[in-house]
């Protein structure tokens, strides 16, 4: 038996749920891209398909909820969105530093940029995603370009009446001081 | 437990079972408002590898003020395709910066073939992937010289293919490796519940000599499935694992470790608070078997 073919399928099985219907549906084919021996395809597809499920599931919203703590105001805004659109990204992305939670909320703000979510939620994805580079990777100036007035938003959440406006949100560190403003 | 493991001890032989709480940062004003109150502190490596400035301050304030033992989450130790040697080296760094009285991580697999499972994930309990766990542990042990111990984990999926208990694995593996444990006793609990086993029986069928640390928090309660949520109150059977254990063990702490949905600091120390009772009345007129994977 070989265990590493064996734990590169499951790894995939379970942080894919693509793969996992493809795999429950036609085992041998899966198995076999893998390099599994038959033997090793039925060790795995003896595993109850609604454990496998469960864990992966279970996976899937650990690793959701803890991005969501450095994204609030996108989580916010995308409401009830935001689960669909982050399991398509948790799909495309695999986060390989130790920060892997701060690389996922990172790398969702990016992958929105690419999705069809209106433009103001895109901005204020954009303004959460300019704010983890300067805090979560130490930089000493970061900007973003904005499209519409966001403070309203980001003071009480309100989305309603955001004037379009074209404005800077930039983040600076002077010596130990951080600054924080628009232009 | 064998009797033949008991030995009976004198109040000054008393073993002094320190009671701690995994360090997290909202933690961090009430924690040195309280510093009488706990005895040590568990810090999660992973969040000073590749840290900001910041991080590593707060690592020297812990490290001056609390005895710190290291926790990591990514060694996958049961990873067939072997050590990650660079995150090995990292771990090893903040070890020696600690140098603490022991170390841990976790019995699973966390990656292969260039997937990160981004948590704990089970192996099966095979002879193969115990050569894999031997194989991993020594070169563990080859770099960092502190004593490695071994955590068990929840699963929520069994291994058919398993061709032997948990318990009779990580005996094996222990026995091997020469490893100490860090015993879950709510990991445990979940596990036994889930897939309808007795955790007497777990208990009695590791050595318990080894076990050297213990961490507890409570379960959570997901429709039939009970999951380490870690964001509840300890509940009375995780209390009851816990009593049961000390009871039979030798320990050198135990940690409350609590991650999320965070209470008012005093129900933290309540918790800390009954985890000392239960040690404190547990040693009264009871023997327990010589620890061993730290002593010796
Ligand atoms: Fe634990």
């Amino acid at each position: 038996m070989s265990l590493k073919e064996q734990q590169n399928l499951l790894a995939r099985l379970y942080t894919d749920s693509d793969l996992r219907e493809k795999f429950f549906a036609e085992p041998d084919k899966i198995g076999f891209d893998f390099n599994l021996t038959r033997r090793e395809i039925a060790e795995i597809v003896e595993i109850a398909p609604q454990e496998l499920d469960f864990f992966a599931e279970s996976l899937f919203w650990k690793r959701l909820r803890e991005a969501e703590k450095f994204i609030p105001l996108t989580v916010k805004i995308l409401g009830c969105d935001f689960p669909p659109l982050f399991r398509q990204f948790s799909q495309t992305f695999n986060p390989q530093t130790v920060r892997k939670h701060l690389e996922d909320a990172l790398e969702f703000c990016r992958f929105l940029q690419k999705g069809e979510v209106s433009e103001i939620a895109l901005n204020v994805a954009l303004f959460e995603r300019t704010k983890i580079e300067f805090f979560g990777y130490g930089k000493r100036l970061a900007f973003c370009k904005l499209a519409f007035e966001i403070e309203p938003f980001l003071a009480d959440n309100r989305t309603e009446n955001l004037k379009r406006k074209q404005k800077f949100a930039v983040w600076i560190k002077l010596g130990n001081k951080t600054r924080h403003f628009y232009i | 437990m064998k009797e033949n493991n008991r030995i009976s001890k004198t109040e000054d032989q008393r073993p002094k079972t320190r009671i701690g709480l995994g360090f997290r940062e909202p933690f961090r004003a009430d924690i040195f408002l309280n510093q009488d109150k706990i005895d040590f502190l568990e810090i999660t490596t992973d969040h000073y590898l590749d840290a900001k400035p910041e991080k590593i301050e707060e690592l020297k304030l812990l490290k001056e003020h609390f005895p710190l033992v290291p926790h990591s989450l990514e060694l996958s130790l049961g990873s067939a395709e072997g050590i990650d040697e660079d995150y090995l080296e990292k771990i090893a760094e903040i070890v020696e910066f600690v140098k603490p009285e022991w170390f841990s991580d976790h019995l699973c697999f966390t990656r292969s073939g260039g997937v990160k499972i981004g948590h704990l994930a089970p192996v099966p309990y095979t002879d193969e992937s115990l050569k894999v766990f031997v194989r991993n542990i020594s070169k563990v042990k080859k770099r960092i010289s502190a004593p490695f111990i071994l955590e068990n984990i929840t699963y929520l999926m069994q291994f058919p293919s398993s061709q032997m208990r948990e318990s009779v694995f990580i005996s094996k593996l222990l026995d091997e490796t020469d490893c100490g444990m860090l015993l879950d006793v709510t990991n445990l609990y979940i596990n036994a519940r889930n897939f309808g086993f007795d955790w007497r029986r777990f208990l009695d069928e590791i050595p318990l000599e080894r076990v050297v640390q213990l961490h507890f928090v409570g379960l959570h309660k997901h429709k039939n499935l009970l999951i380490d949520a870690h964001a509840d109150k300890t509940q009375n059977e995780i209390w009851d694992v816990f009593g049961e254990v000390v009871k039979r063990c030798d320990l050198k702490g135990a940690i409350l470790e609590r991650d999320e949905n965070f209470p008012p600091f005093n129900e933290i120390l309540e918790e800390i608070e009954t985890a000392r009772n239960i040690i404190s009345n547990e040693f009264e007129g009871t023997a327990k078997p010589v620890g061993a994977a730290l002593h010796g």
